[in-house]
């Protein structure tokens, strides 16, 4: 009956961690549970007890800040400079914004809004199909929680024991640029079909490259300090979260000059406002996972899935289809949270690193953005582009089946994960 | 009833918008401020890295109570869009009733927690607690470094999700849009 609650409370729309909160308080209210519905609570605020957690609304507080700041024209120009000029070069400049984009926000979503504002119509002037243009910006946007900072590594840090924040942000990189580069490819012979994209040069959208590059530089710099200094060891996830805020802050009210102080309190409320929504799921999922520990449930499926799955190489598999599978329907953290926890005894039991298992997961469930029918960023997308949803899914397809393939890659050479880490004495 | 219903609406989500915007920048000037002593003077506020924790959860409940007012929670909402205009409002004004009772058992669910509880110590906090105490004559304030106040987030961010789908249903059974919800920030 809890499972029936749990499942008609998500399908006739009643928000995730709502629908697990009711599942929950039916369970231990109504249902022959030995305790009372004070567990809920008692779970939930256990749950998001920690101080390590706020470094999400940190991170999203500097991203807002850094948009406000007028950052991502900044980032779209010094993009512009560095690739604009090659073939496809607005499809190209769209990729490497979204890269450059990712060091500052590390949400897909964000991303997809930020960046799609200006190139969806933009790049349809050139001769981009709308949809295209709008798939690419919600494809290129999943590169956002790949490269650090990221708000999906910091969480499924503190799910799994055995990983480190700096690891996982370094083990995400290669998977970041690696994506970008394959997107690209693709994109440099996709183009080729679209007369008027091919001559898309980066002149005219930004008339002076030494200031584009100036500007960007500075943007830039936040992302190589906040990473850097997590890196050597020198702060934690949570306190390079500040000093991410504080240096957002400076950059916006006194080099670009295009923070208001007068806007701060606005933008501290709606920073809450977005953490509120993630967090809340992590306390119901908190909750949840208390009760399905209490059962034993994890490690029945342990128990399980060791004696059926062997092999190393079935298992990964098993993850990948798995996690695109829960993808399709189930927002990315909620998955993360309710999922990791118990695959990661059988990752660990076959021999699989766990920060290399991150990773796979991350991208896996970041896919789960793009694809129809709960794709966050193809509805982001879609918000800006009005096509409509079945379009940007035909659409997105292709990128979809690029970002398939890298997944596979980095699934079955972990070297491409774990080599970074691994070279810099993190692992 | 309308008339009454937008200030209403645009006053709870100001007042929500105002407490995540409180919670959250002192999350971060705590923070930061912590940080850049520890680094700079080698010392560090003894409540620095457990308040903050404290102050989000506050900060969560208005957020995810303001959210709710502006429809910003992941849902999955596919199977529900495809019901017919008529039934499609009906299951939404179904959802927020549903919301306004998990709200309230959400409130119940904290008030045991914190009665049952609430006296343990917060440790990083009690002896400022008491200090701060003796140094304004105000006994009550002993109170801060129990968990009292902390556990209360939980029976605070039940019944403002509570009021905030009750509010939201007023809205749609009126015809009204939650654009006002956007709050005066």
């Amino acid at each position: 009956m809890t499972y029936a609650i749990l499942l008609i409370a998500i399908f006739i729309g009643l928000p995730i961690a709502f629908a697990i909160i009711a599942s929950l308080l039916y369970f231990m209210a109504v249902g022959d549970f030995p305790y009372n519905i004070r567990i809920v609570a008692t779970q939930m605020f256990g749950g998001l007890s920690s101080y390590p957690l706020l470094a999400i609304p940190l991170f999203i507080l500097a991203g807002e800040l850094m948009n406000e700041s007028g950052i991502t024209s900044r980032i779209i120009a010094f993009a512009n400079v560095l690739v604009g000029r090659m073939r496809a070069g607005l499809a190209f400049v769209n990729i490497w914004a979204s890269v450059i984009f990712a060091g500052l926000s590390g949400s897909a979503v964000a991303d997809t809004s930020a960046i799609g504002r200006v190139f969806i119509p933009e790049m349809e002037k050139k001769g981009y199909p709308r949809e295209f243009a709008a798939a690419l910006t919600a494809a290129s946007s999943v590169i956002g929680p790949i490269i650090p900072p990221s708000i999906p590594v910091i969480i499924y840090a503190l799910t799994v024991t055995g990983v480190s924040v700096p690891a996982l942000f370094m083990a995400g990189v290669v998977p970041g640029v690696l994506l970008a580069i394959f997107l690209s490819v693709y994109v440099y012979f996709f183009a080729g079909h679209y007369e008027e994209a091919a001559r898309a040069k980066s002149t005219e959208v930004q008339p002076s490259r030494r200031k584009a590059l100036l500007e960007g530089i500075i943007p830039l710099m936040m992302p190589v300090f906040v990473v850097g200094s997590i890196l050597l060891g020198i702060v934690t996830p949570t306190e390079a979260a500040s000093f991410a805020v504080a240096y957002a802050m400076f950059v916006g009210i006194f080099i670009f000059r295009q923070l208001k102080p007068s806007r701060l309190v606005g933008l501290f409320a709606r920073a809450m406002r977005d953490s509120a929504v993630i967090m809340i799921v992590i306390g119901a999922v908190a909750a949840a996972n208390w009760l399905l520990n209490y059962n034993r449930v994890p490690n029945m499926i342990t128990d399980f899935a060791v004696q059926y799955m062997s092999v190393k190489w079935m298992f990964l598999v098993s993850v990948i289809l798995l996690f695109l599978f829960v993808g399709l329907f189930l927002e990315g953290i909620a998955a993360m949270l309710v999922l990791v926890p118990i695959i990661h005894p059988i990752a660990i039991n076959l021999g699989v690193d766990p920060t290399h298992l991150g990773i796979v997961v991350i991208f896996n469930l970041m896919i789960g953005l793009i694809t129809p029918p709960m794709g966050l960023c193809l509805f982001v997308a879609d918000s800006i582009a009005k096509v409509g949803i079945g379009r940007i899914s035909r659409a997105i397809m292709p990128f979809f089946l690029v970002e398939l393939a890298v997944l596979i890659l980095i699934t079955f050479v972990p070297e491409l994960v774990i080599g970074l880490p691994t070279l810099l004495g993190l692992m | 009833m309308v008339s009454f219903l937008r200030p209403l609406t645009k006053g709870v989500a100001t007042l929500y918008a105002a407490g995540a915007a409180l919670c959250m920048g002192l999350v971060f000037t705590i923070i930061f401020v912590n940080s850049i002593q520890r680094y700079t003077l080698g010392t560090s506020f003894e409540w620095g890295e457990e308040l903050p924790v404290y102050l989000a959860i506050y900060g969560i409940m208005f957020g995810m109570s303001w959210a709710y007012m502006l429809d910003r929670h992941v849902a999955f909402d596919l199977l529900a869009n495809m019901l017919p205009k008529k039934i499609y409002k009906l299951v939404n004004a179904f959802v927020d009733l549903g919301v306004v009772a998990i709200g309230s058992l959400l409130a119940y669910s904290g008030y045991l927690f914190m009665m049952k509880r609430g006296k343990v110590d917060a440790s990083s906090l009690l002896s400022s607690a008491r200090s701060l105490s003796e140094f304004t004559g105000i006994d009550s304030l002993v109170v801060l470094g129990q968990m009292y106040p902390y556990y209360f987030a939980m029976v605070l961010g039940g019944s403002m999700l509570a009021v905030a789908a009750l509010i939201r249903f007023l809205n749609r059974i009126n015809g009204e849009s939650t654009q006002s919800a956007e709050g005066a920030l």
